[in-house]
């Protein structure tokens, strides 16, 4: 089998044949490295079609949900957690906003993309996101809102960072469905994203487009 | 300019309105502006917890806006009811529709009764200054899709509402005495609603009754299988979806039945015969269009034709981007339908779809709450323009409803915008 079936399959978003195919690679011995390598490429694909127009969130939740299964058959083959990272990403929905699905798809696309996603959840106050930045010193972080409060939040946590003295050593990203151009400049981010695909291809330009991650 | 007596303001905001929902054009294009529940708390001087919690402070609120905005450029009440979605109960109990109706949104003081896990609030799960959120959840498995088939509302009721609800889960001494405070707390919401109703009249602001529409997929996703799960079943349990779509449709047609007044008994009620049906939709972008015709479309499209066979007319919130699915809206009949656009580009709906439906939407939300009033009046002024003709437009101020962190003056900048921009 060649990996550019599954990656097909992946795209095609049939998860059936894209399971069996990731399952039959193993079976046979194949390098559970170059699988993930594949699913890699998928990810970015997936993102690609998506800005071009031709996927819709449904299918990024499918995708998404592809990508995990496969590389949850990888994982326990790997010593060392498969290879390097591209990077890593603290990602979490900011203070007074609940709502996870967004911030959902992006773990699940940037994992696939081969980020290290350290996930801190949702309603996160300023000073968390201060502290996960501290400890897990992280390349991007990504801060996701649903309502347009979270905006006033995102800021508040831009600030956060700036008064840590933290702001100059990580990229900042905000994320959902009513962000846009207008509020990163009042949030003080460096980029903004209203779909989980556009935001990974921007992290993954920050990381230097995914080449590091190579096995 | 004189001040106009209330009751000339109130004659000359309602027929702006009418012609408006009629597709054609008034002297100007209405403006309606929608705070969101901690805005409006917080321009009031009150915690959006007291708000959400407090019938009193509901209409303490409605006064103050409606009395600060009381200007020409205004044109309905700058209210909305500090409720979150619960179309499920409406749908529940629809055999009952004097109680149901006043089920259709959960009120805080429902929500502390009723312990459902759909939501969460300021002053309860939520700081006190926080907007209550709708964040759903699971109570229904996949392999449940052909019981809710078999029998919605049974389904409904038996399986789903003791999940979805913590009180129904309670013994009997606590359930009882429980139900007879949820009738009196709907009691005062609908007291509330009248109070605010009559409040509205006499500053001259217009009211119209308004009946309640979903899609049978987004009831579905919304209250049932919760989103991302659903959108892993149209293609993992394709049939049973379909199935359950298919029988849930003439429940939501009943639905709208139940809850829309027909016209002749709005005109004796509101002075009107403009009856609306609102309809959130949530799923409607999300989807790819293969989903969207297969799953979608056809079954919220009969549920907007039974508004439409009732004399009423489906107000229809499309969330979010919509511009790649705006050609359907031309399987609806021309200029019945009014459209309220979220982050869909307005100009390139009027565009596309002409006169067929009215426009309603307005200006992105960062920008009117964080811009500066200049350039809010600017881009408002353009959008107006670009837009209004040849009549059918409603402009919503933002995109959607403007949070605390809003600047109040990009409220007036919009106003003033619509008085310079808006006219015919």
């Amino acid at each position: 089998m060649q990996l550019e079936e599954l990656v097909d399959a992946i795209l095609r978003l049939d998860e059936s044949t894209a399971l069996k195919l990731a399952r039959e690679w193993l079976e046979v011995g194949g390098d559970p490295l170059l699988l993930l390598e594949a699913v890699r490429r998928a990810a970015q694909a997936i993102g690609e079609r998506y800005e071009r127009g031709e996927l819709f969130v449904a299918d990024l939740v499918m995708a998404g949900e592809i990508l995990k299964e496969v590389s949850e058959l990888v994982r326990p083959l790997l010593r060392g957690g498969g290879g390097k990272p591209v990077g890593r990403l603290v990602i979490g929905t900011v203070q007074g906003d609940i709502h996870d699905i967004g911030k959902n798809i992006v773990v699940a696309l940037a994992e696939a993309a081969g980020f290290e996603v350290i996930d801190l959840g949702v309603d996160v106050p300023p000073e968390k996101f201060v502290e996960a930045v501290r400890r897990y010193e992280p390349d991007v972080v990504g801060l996701s809102g649903l309502l347009s409060v979270s905006i006033e939040s995102m800021k508040l946590t831009v600030k956060a960072l700036e008064e840590a003295g933290l702001r100059g050593r990580v990229k900042v990203i905000i994320g959902g469905g009513r962000v846009d151009e207008e509020a990163m400049k009042y949030t003080g981010a460096d980029a903004w994203a209203d779909s989980a695909a556009a935001g990974v291809k921007i992290m993954l330009s920050w990381v230097g487009g995914g080449e590091r991650g190579s096995p | 300019m004189a001040a106009l007596e209330p009751a000339e303001l109130l004659r000359e905001r309602r027929e702006r309105l009418e012609k408006a929902y009629a597709n054609r054009a008034p002297d100007r294009v209405p403006l309606t502006l929608l705070p969101a529940p901690d805005l409006a708390a917080s321009y009031a001087g009150l915690t959006t917890e007291e708000f959400c919690f407090s019938w009193e402070a509901q209409v303490r609120v409605a006064e103050k806006w409606g009395s600060d905005f009381n200007v020409e450029g205004v044109d309905s009440l700058p209210y909305f009811v500090p409720g979150l979605e619960m179309y499920l109960l409406l749908l529940a109990w629809v055999e009952k529709p004097e109680v149901a109706a006043w089920a259709r949104f959960l009120m805080g003081p429902f929500h502390d009764i009723l312990q459902d896990k759909y939501t969460k609030w300021p002053g309860r799960e939520l700081a006190p200054t926080a907007h209550p959120q709708f964040t759903g959840g699971k109570f229904m498995e996949a392999d449940e899709y052909r019981f809710l088939a078999e029998d919605p509302l049974g389904f409904v009721n038996e399986r789903v509402l003791p999940r979805a609800f913590g009180l129904l889960s309670r013994g009997r001494a606590e359930l009882y005495p429980a139900l007879v405070k949820l009738g009196v707390e709907l009691q005062n919401f609908s007291a509330t609603m009248a109070k605010v109703g009559s409040l509205s009249a006499q500053l001259g602001y217009p009211s119209f009754p308004t009946g309640w529409g979903y899609a049978p997929l987004d009831l579905i996703s919304d209250f049932l299988r919760y989103p991302t799960h659903t959108m892993l079943d149209l293609r993992r349990h394709p049939d049973d979806v379909k199935a359950a779509v298919e029988s849930l449709t003439p429940v939501l047609r009943r639905c709208v039945r139940a809850s829309t007044p027909p016209p002749e008994v709005a005109e004796k009620a509101f002075g009107t015969r403009t009856v609306l049906v609102f309809f959130p939709l949530h799923l409607n972008e999300m989807l790819p269009p293969k989903l969207f015709e297969e799953f979608y479309w056809p079954s919220l499209r009969e549920v907007v034709q039974e508004a439409l066979s009732l004399g009423a007319k489906p107000w229809i919130f499309f969330e979010g981007n919509f511009t790649p699915f705006l050609h359907y809206l031309e399987d609806l009949p021309k200029g019945r339908v009014v459209a309220w656009f979220e982050r869909t580009d307005l100009r390139r709906a009027r565009e596309a779809l002409g006169d067929h439906v009215v426009l309603m939407g307005g200006l992105p939300l960062s920008l009117l709450m964080h811009g500066s009033r200049e350039k809010v009046y600017e881009e408002a002024c353009k959008l107006l323009t670009e837009v209004k003709e040849p009549g059918g437009f409603i402009f919503a101020g933002g995109q959607a409803s403007p949070t605390a962190a809003t600047r109040i003056e990009n409220l007036w900048a919009v106003i003033e915008a619509t008085l310079a921009c808006g006219r015919y």
